[in-house]
């Protein structure tokens, strides 16, 4: 099913309007200092009104059969709301992790409960140095990081080729909380041992790399959220605080830092839009998806970096929400590869380095 | 169905022109007669409406035309600001009479320049001076134009002028339809940095155009002028296009070296990285600005940010270039010749930093300096 660019902006004047109410700044910073960081009320909402997890998930499975070009829209829209519900981790990550598996009853049956919202999923993203060992259907070892652990109930789990599922309550299943530099979404160390898994796909090699690049790209479609709202923010204020007599948006300086806020965000989406494109026709992923990774963390960190230099000294407090737009541009910009490695990985295929 | 047309028409008339003017023919008289092979085969101006010698196509298709020509290698167009700027003008703003120059300007018959710019109005065109003052049925103008491209070899000129210096300086311009070979106009070639002499002064002494040479309303100039700067949208995504093919193909001759045996270094490796990275992005934003322009969308930022992005990424890449060539660029290499070319990507056309004030008050909305 695909829709039109109409049909999107819909969609996501839906979700802006339901994430204002939902999830305002007092709503964020609330969560960020309760027990599990979201709002179960809120992702039931996003889920049964806007069926935000459905997206992913194919009609087949009980999903709306959509692609990455519409779960960006819902990522931007996390993106500038500061959403703490696991958006990316669930309905983007874990369900591409599903969806990139072979079929079969297992995963059409995560898949449907993943579209209602009712299961929460995440990867866990393997770490260097880290290693797991299968023994029977069971896994121990360092399975990586996780984003949204504490809420989840099921991990995937990469290992030996091999995905696998495992539910949250299983034994030998332990999540170590990590002080994330991102205090809007919480990530965590799973660490198992001798944990009960179900076998989801024994050849997963070849759909691992799709997945990181398919992530990456994800992970970008919410920093271009992010780094939209932090222009707002900047141009707001720089139209109304006044300094020397007039507003300090009158000043060429200010005007040239926003101007160039502005390109980047242009660009930004010009490089979401081409590499949720190339995700949704299953075309080589590789060279775009390191494109648009290395470009929007760089960019994004910019425009946030330029919004706390426009509002000067208010812009360096806590109390000004600025410096969670930075946690969470920068931590996503780490996360699924970053500025060094996506170059790095370019120069190889250029063969510019390599044997 | 449209390109396969136009390969068939190359593939008809390339070898046979490059049989008569050599392989790589870049005299003013070979570029003329490709012209007007073009205009001959109706591909020298798709875009224009079929009853103005075009074809009507779209921008996707005048964006897939250029691409296709461009594989070809043929020269650029003598009459490329006819085709692109003046002819889409007159076809919009010109009288039956006036309209007769179109055919012309096809065949490159008639070569237009545009008379904008003057020593004291660059970034504020709209400060021009150049005056004409009625007189019978003549207008008489006294100036001068500057940075006029093709000035030398033009037969005619698009001139804005200022028709009445009392009104507010947008509101006294009007545009004239100019013989270049009127009595009282002189040409003088500007030389740039790198040696050449593309652009020249035009000085104007006493100079008659006939009234019935101006082209839509005296006085409205300025939005005449609209017309002819805002035409090629489609522009700015062939020339990001082509920068990130530029990259795409130094990478290449690297990787090349590299497998003869050439040990690479990693900081000038990367820093081709990051051209290419920069470079995909800009013609990515490309691509998002055409797919908005074929939905029908009013167009937004995308061309002046587009412009902006490439320009400056063109002087970075020649300044990588000519930095990593070392002592040899400066000792004859060619390299130097692109380096000082390209500083005037971010001049020409709007410089950089009016741009940016440009989208700071435009698109942001934020105040006035």
């Amino acid at each position: 099913m695909t829709t039109t660019s109409s049909d999107r902006e819909e969609f996501r004047a839906g979700l802006r309007a339901f994430l204002q109410a939902q999830s305002s700044e007092t709503d964020v910073r609330a969560l960020i200092e309760s027990a599990t960081g979201y709002d179960p009320a809120v992702w039931e909402k996003l889920s049964s009104q806007l069926g935000v997890p459905a997206v992913l998930v194919p009609a087949s499975a009980g999903g709306q059969g959509l692609s990455y070009v519409e779960l960006a829209v819902a990522l931007e829209e996390s993106g500038r709301a500061l959403l703490t519900a696991p958006v990316l981790s669930s309905s983007g990550v874990a369900t591409t992790a599903l969806r990139l598996a072979r079929t079969s009853p297992e995963v059409q049956a995560l898949l449907g409960e993943m579209a209602t919202g009712e299961l929460i999923g995440t990867l866990a993203i393997p770490t260097p140095g880290g290693s797991l060992s299968v023994d029977g259907d069971a896994v121990s070892g360092s399975a990586g990081i996780v984003m949204d652990g504490q809420i989840a109930d099921r991990f995937l789990v990469l290992a030996r080729d091999c995905l696998f599922s495992i539910p949250a309550e299983n034994a030998g299943v332990r999540l170590e909380p990590i002080a994330s530099l991102d205090i809007t979404r919480r990530q965590q160390r799973l660490e198992l041992d001798g944990a009960k898994a179900t076998l989801l796909d024994r050849s997963y090699a070849g759909a691992e790399q799709r997945l990181f690049d398919i992530a990456a790209i994800l992970a970008c479609a919410e920093m271009l959220g992010c780094a939209q709202r932090a222009l707002e923010i900047a141009v707001d204020y720089a139209k109304v605080r006044e300094q020397f007599g007039k507003t300090i948006g009158s000043f060429q300086a200010v005007k040239h830092l926003l101007a160039d806020s502005l390109a980047k965000v242009e660009q930004m989406r010009g490089a979401v839009a081409a590499g949720v494109t190339a995700a949704s026709e299953d075309a080589e992923l590789g060279e775009v998806a390191s494109v648009v990774k290395a470009y929007c963390s760089t960019a994004s960190a910019e425009v946030v970096q330029t919004l706390i230099q426009v509002l000067g000294g208010i812009g360096y407090t806590w109390e000004h929400p600025a410096h969670l737009y930075l946690r969470r541009v920068r931590t996503l910009g780490m996360f699924f590869g970053t500025p060094a490695d996506h170059k790095r990985r370019l120069a190889a295929r250029f063969s510019l380095t390599g044997v | 169905m449209l390109l396969d047309e136009l390969r068939a028409y190359l593939d008809e008339t390339v070898p046979a022109f490059r049989a008569t003017w050599g392989p790589d023919p870049l005299s003013w008289e070979a570029r003329c007669a490709w012209q007007r092979i073009l205009a001959e085969g109706k591909w020298a101006a798709p875009a224009w409406a079929v009853e103005n010698g075009g074809r009507g196509v779209g921008v996707t298709d005048q964006l897939a035309i250029e691409t296709l020509m461009a594989e070809y290698g043929m020269p650029a167009l003598p009459g490329m600001l006819g085709l692109k700027n003046v002819g889409p003008t007159i076809a919009v703003w010109g009288t039956s009479a006036q309209k007769e120059h179109l055919a012309r300007i096809l065949s490159a018959e008639e070569i237009w320049c545009q008379g904008f710019s003057e020593p004291g109005a660059g970034s504020d065109l709209a400060g021009l001076q150049t005056k004409a003052v009625e007189d019978g049925d003549d207008y008489v103008v006294n100036g001068q134009k500057i940075w006029t491209s093709n000035g030398m070899y033009a037969t005619h000129m698009e001139l804005l002028v200022r028709t009445d210096p009392d009104a507010p300086k947008h509101k006294g311009i009007s545009a004239l339809c100019v013989d270049m070979t009127s009595p009282g106009i002189e040409v003088r070639p500007i030389k740039q940095i790198n040696g050449h002499a593309e652009f020249a002064e035009v000085f104007f002494t006493d100079v008659r155009v006939p009234k019935a040479d101006l082209l839509g309303p005296a006085n409205r100039g300025w939005d005449v002028t609209r017309t002819t700067l805002g035409n090629e949208r489609g522009g700015v995504v062939i020339f990001a296009a082509r920068l990130e093919q530029q990259i795409r193909d130094l990478i290449a001759e690297r990787a090349a070296a590299r497998e003869a045996g050439v040990v690479l270094d990693p900081v000038e490796n990367d820093r081709f990285v990051e051209h290419f990275i920069q470079a995909r992005v800009i013609a990515m934003l490309g691509e998002l600005m055409m797919t908005r322009l074929v939905a029908g969308e009013a167009p937004g930022a995308e061309q002046s940010v587009i412009k902006m992005l490439w320009s400056e990424e063109l002087q970075r890449l020649a300044e990588t270039r000519f930095e990593y060539g070392g002592l040899d660029s400066v000792l004859g290499d060619p390299l130097a010749q692109e380096y000082l070319s390209s500083r005037s990507a971010t001049i020409a056309a709007g410089t950089s930093q009016v741009v940016r004030n440009i989208l700071a008050e435009r698109v942001l909305g934020l105040p006035r300096d």
